[in-house]
């Protein structure tokens, strides 16, 4: 149950900035620049209106205002709704007639009613702005949107307590000063208009206080926690990609969490939680907020009296910058008609390498390097461009930033390096000297002589026995190594699913053969069954193919499954006619014997190769690349060995036995050769 | 319990929850509603008054982790309640899935309707390429659909979900495994 955090009259109120919230009279300011997150707001489809700025859906400097902040809106002209969907997930509503803006299923009254005009809604900008959590303060000559830290939950957990903390924005808290009896930390950029000081009842915490200091356009929050003696803190991970969640544990109690406070986080280290990171933290338990149809908040714990706490403000601030460490400090995107132009700021000089791959996504890494701003994730306006990403994606012993790219179309990439940099120019100018697909650099040193590499080519042949009709090759089981080529499935944890597949694969082949069986391979080396960049349809088709025209007995295709987040596990069979359901169920059921994994079951689902090839079929998900666990699990050739095992198994179960003594139908041409797997078999990107 | 610089957000659950139960008990007093419209318990609050006004809602659906069980939600609706306008709401809530912290399968980020329609009992959605930006496997995939169908048939009169993806039809998602280039129904699952 969650607690709440009581708010009473603050000691520090004084100190705080005097900000001045935009009310609607400033917001009338037609000449008033509007700045956000360092950046002005050019908003080239607005005007005045009733207390705030009428502005089109089809603007552009609200699409990137939205971008910046990790949300987007969705609307269609003719139809009623507008929806702004917000990094969180939740949605702000507008309806079209309406003076209203709904969020989080409650109603405000918008400052005027919400029409549609030249195929665009226009919407009360300042309006839109406060439901992100951004506060208009005006400054004057202009408007600055300024990002909110919005909201403190405080949930016991397990002897401790949970400090969730919401803003505006990805949050990059800093350590300022921790002791036995309180810590400081500081959210840089952020406002806020919570109560100043509250006191609490909870686990290791006695009192919280909070102050604001710096300026309109860059503020810093700034959280003092009162804990009990020799209470630690730690930093957990949270899905929300503008959240904080930090653990406080007594003395007594496990903290479950990387501490703050130790070595490892020195006075000035960022604790640089952003997007890119949560993922790889465990999750805190988070309500799921209006979801749970009986979910009831708490009543409003009374705040306690008022008692005198020390007077804090933190007395030296440091800018959380290390040179010890090479850090990306900031990216400039300069698009023009010749070329998109990218900037990557980098301290030090780190080398790089950069690859470009077929399917249109370039990127470089940054091996050591951290990252020093918050990460980016958005679309790209660009006719060269499709969407931009900018994370850590690394580990704490291994670091790694990377700039990937999604690229429009085949545009030249070209890449250069200076002192403060790398620049990157995507452009159609095919006089452009090019890289090659795959490179390296140091930041600073020109780069030299790039050693082409050879794009993927070749495919495999397929079907080479026209001859043989459907079903007149009841010796002959086809196994599918799923992706492969210029397709490399999922990738995580240091290892791509096409590897995998084809290792398993490999293996069941040889199982097979031995069995008695005929065995072919929709493919037996890394290419694509069809030809490299085929579509999904080709590509999906030539496999079945392979299985159709053979005539094949059974169809087994061998896939790994991936995730977004790491925590899910386990190994699915999926088929898709019903009579094949017998045939799944019997391998699903070996694979859960023998492998350890947890059972996720077998499944009916629509996919392409069960659905199109006309034998039995089915499709194992063996385990989840993505999950620490099971990609630990793929890593090791004795269980990639006991996946083949159990298929196999499945099989002789599933048939009856082994061909030679159940069959006699004529014999195929010579099965494919079945060379004994490699342990060593590279499974790395 | 949160802390927060919107008032009505830390008393919204209260008068949510109270509401929730004045509902359960009769008819809400206020735009009652449209025929079209699957009507539930949940409602919306004024905020600054304590005048409890109930809403005609869409239920929202996303599949749990599980893959088997969904999890569904009701996002109240404005005056309109054309079947189309529904339609595209419902679509674009999907598509956002449940608030973060809602363990949920969840589409690629970005990823919105380009258009929808509805013809006869068809509502037929064109994705935004993000949708095709998966690093998910079969499992994710066929996950999304099935939220994305449920909710979409959901609605009054639709039984059918067809899918296009930047105004083409698809086979599947490249490199993927679920199949998009025939009516989905509450069936297929």
């Amino acid at each position: 149950m969650n607690r709440s955090l009581a708010p009473i009259g603050s000691l520090l109120a004084a100190a705080a900035l005097t900000l001045v919230p935009l009310t609607g009279a400033c917001a009338d300011e037609s000449a008033a620049s509007i700045w956000a997150l360092g950046s002005q707001v050019i908003l080239a489809q607005s005007t005045p209106q009733v207390g705030d700025r009428a502005v089109a859906t089809s603007d552009p400097g609200l699409q990137r205002f939205l971008t910046r902040v990790g949300a987007h809106i969705s609307y269609q002209p003719g139809q009623q709704y507008i929806v702004v969907t917000r990094a969180d997930h939740r949605s702000i509503l507008f309806t079209i007639g309406e003076k209203t803006l709904r969020f989080d299923g409650v109603d405000q009254d918008a400052p005027f009613v919400v029409r549609e005009h030249d195929g665009a809604a226009w919407l009360p900008f300042f309006a839109l702005a406060e439901a992100l959590d951004f506060t208009p303060v005006s400054t004057g000559s202009s408007i600055v949107l300024q990002p909110q830290l919005t909201s403190i939950d405080l949930q016991p957990d397990h002897g401790r307590s949970l400090l969730i903390l919401h803003a505006a924005v990805p949050t990059h808290p800093q350590l300022v000063r921790a002791t036995a009896a309180e810590t400081i930390i500081r959210l840089p950029g952020l406002g806020t208009h919570l109560p100043m000081q509250h006191f609490v009842d909870a686990p290791g915490l006695r009192a919280i206080d909070l102050a604001v200091t710096g300026n309109p356009r860059n503020p810093t929050t700034t959280l003092t926690l009162y804990t009990t003696l020799h209470s630690r803190l730690g930093l957990l991970g949270t899905p929300d990609p503008d959240g904080v969640v930090l653990a406080v544990a007594p003395a007594h109690v496990a903290l479950g969490a990387p501490p703050l406070g130790g070595a490892k986080f020195a006075a000035t280290t960022a604790l640089a939680v952003s997007r890119a990171h949560t993922q790889n933290l465990p999750f805190a338990p988070l309500p799921e907020r209006g979801i749970e149809a009986d979910a009831t908040p708490s009543p409003l714990p009374t705040p306690p009296p008022v008692a005198s706490l020390p007077t804090l403000l933190p007395a030296a601030v440091s800018n959380g910058s290390s040179l010890d460490v090479p850090v990306v400090n900031d990216i400039h995107e300069m698009p023009d008609k010749e070329a998109y132009l990218i900037h990557l700021s980098v301290a030090g000089q780190p080398t790089f390498s950069w690859h470009l791959l077929g399917d249109g996504r370039f990127y470089v890494d940054l091996p050591g390097a951290s990252l020093g701003i918050p990460p980016r994730e958005e679309s790209v306006g660009d006719p060269r461009v499709v969407s931009l990403r900018l994370r850590a994606n690394g580990t704490p012993d291994a670091p790694n930033v990377r700039l990937a790219l999604t690229l429009r179309g085949t545009p030249l990439v070209a890449l250069g390096t200076d002192p403060q940099g790398i620049t990157i120019r995507v452009t159609t100018d095919h006089s452009v000297a090019a890289i090659s697909p795959i490179g390296s650099g140091r930041i600073g040193v020109p780069i030299v002589a790039p050693v082409a590499v050879a794009a993927p080519s070749g495919s495999m042949p397929v079907a080479d026995a026209a001859a043989f009709a459907p079903g007149t090759n009841p010796r002959l089981i086809v196994i599918d190594p799923g992706h492969g080529g210029s397709d490399s499935g999922a990738i995580g944890n240091g290892m791509m699913e096409k590897n995998l597949t084809l290792d398993i694969a490999r293996r069941l082949r040889t199982l097979l053969v031995e069995h008695g069986w005929q065995v072919r391979m929709t493919r037996d080396s890394d290419v694509d069954v069809y030809r490299p960049d085929d579509s999904a349809h080709d590509e999906l088709q030539a496999r079945c193919d392979v299985a159709n025209r053979l005539g094949a007995r059974l169809f087994i295709s061998i896939h790994i499954n991936s995730f977004t987040t790491s925590e899910l596990t386990g190994t699915t069979t999926y088929y898709y006619k019903p009579q094949d359901a017998t045939f799944a169920r019997i391998i699903q059921s070996r694979l859960i014997a023998d492998l350890g994994t947890d059972n996720d079951g077998v499944r009916r689902e629509n996919f392409y190769v069960v659905r199109h090839t006309t034998m039995p079929s089915i499709l194992v998900e063996t385990a989840f690349i993505s999950n620490p666990s099971d990609a630990d699990r793929l890593r090791t050739p004795a269980f990639r060995q006991h996946v083949a095992q159990a298929i196999s198994e499945g099989v002789t179960t599933y048939t009856g036995g082994a061909p030679s003594t159940v069959l006699s139908a004529p014999l195929l041409p010579a099965p494919d050769a079945t060379p004994t797997p490699s342990d060593g078999d590279d499974l790395l990107p | 319990m949160s802390v927060s610089r919107q008032p009505w957000a830390i008393v919204g659950g209260v008068i949510v929850a109270a509401a929730v139960v004045a509902t359960r008990q009769g008819p809400p007093h206020h735009h009652p509603p449209a025929p079209v419209v699957e009507v539930t318990a949940s409602v919306a609050a004024v905020p600054s008054s304590d005048q409890i006004v109930a809403r005609p809602t869409i239920r929202i659906y996303a599949t749990r982790l599980d893959g088997d069980r969904l999890v569904s939600w009701h996002v109240p609706i404005g005056a309109s309640h054309d079947i189309e306008s529904l339609a595209y709401l419902a679509t674009v809530e999907a598509l956002n899935g449940p608030p973060i912290g809602v363990h949920a399968v969840r589409f690629p980020p970005g990823t919105t309707p380009q258009s929808v329609r509805v013809r006869g009992g068809t509502v037929y959605v064109d994705l935004s390429p993000e949708v095709e930006r998966t690093t998910a496997g079969g499992f994710a995939e066929a996950g999304e659909f099935k939220g994305l169908v449920w909710t979409l048939t959901a609605l009054p009169g639709i039984e059918h979900v067809r899918l296009r993806v930047d105004g083409a039809t698809l086979p599947t998602l490249p490199g993927g495994h679920f199949e998009l280039d025939e009516p989905l129904s509450r069936a297929d699952w």
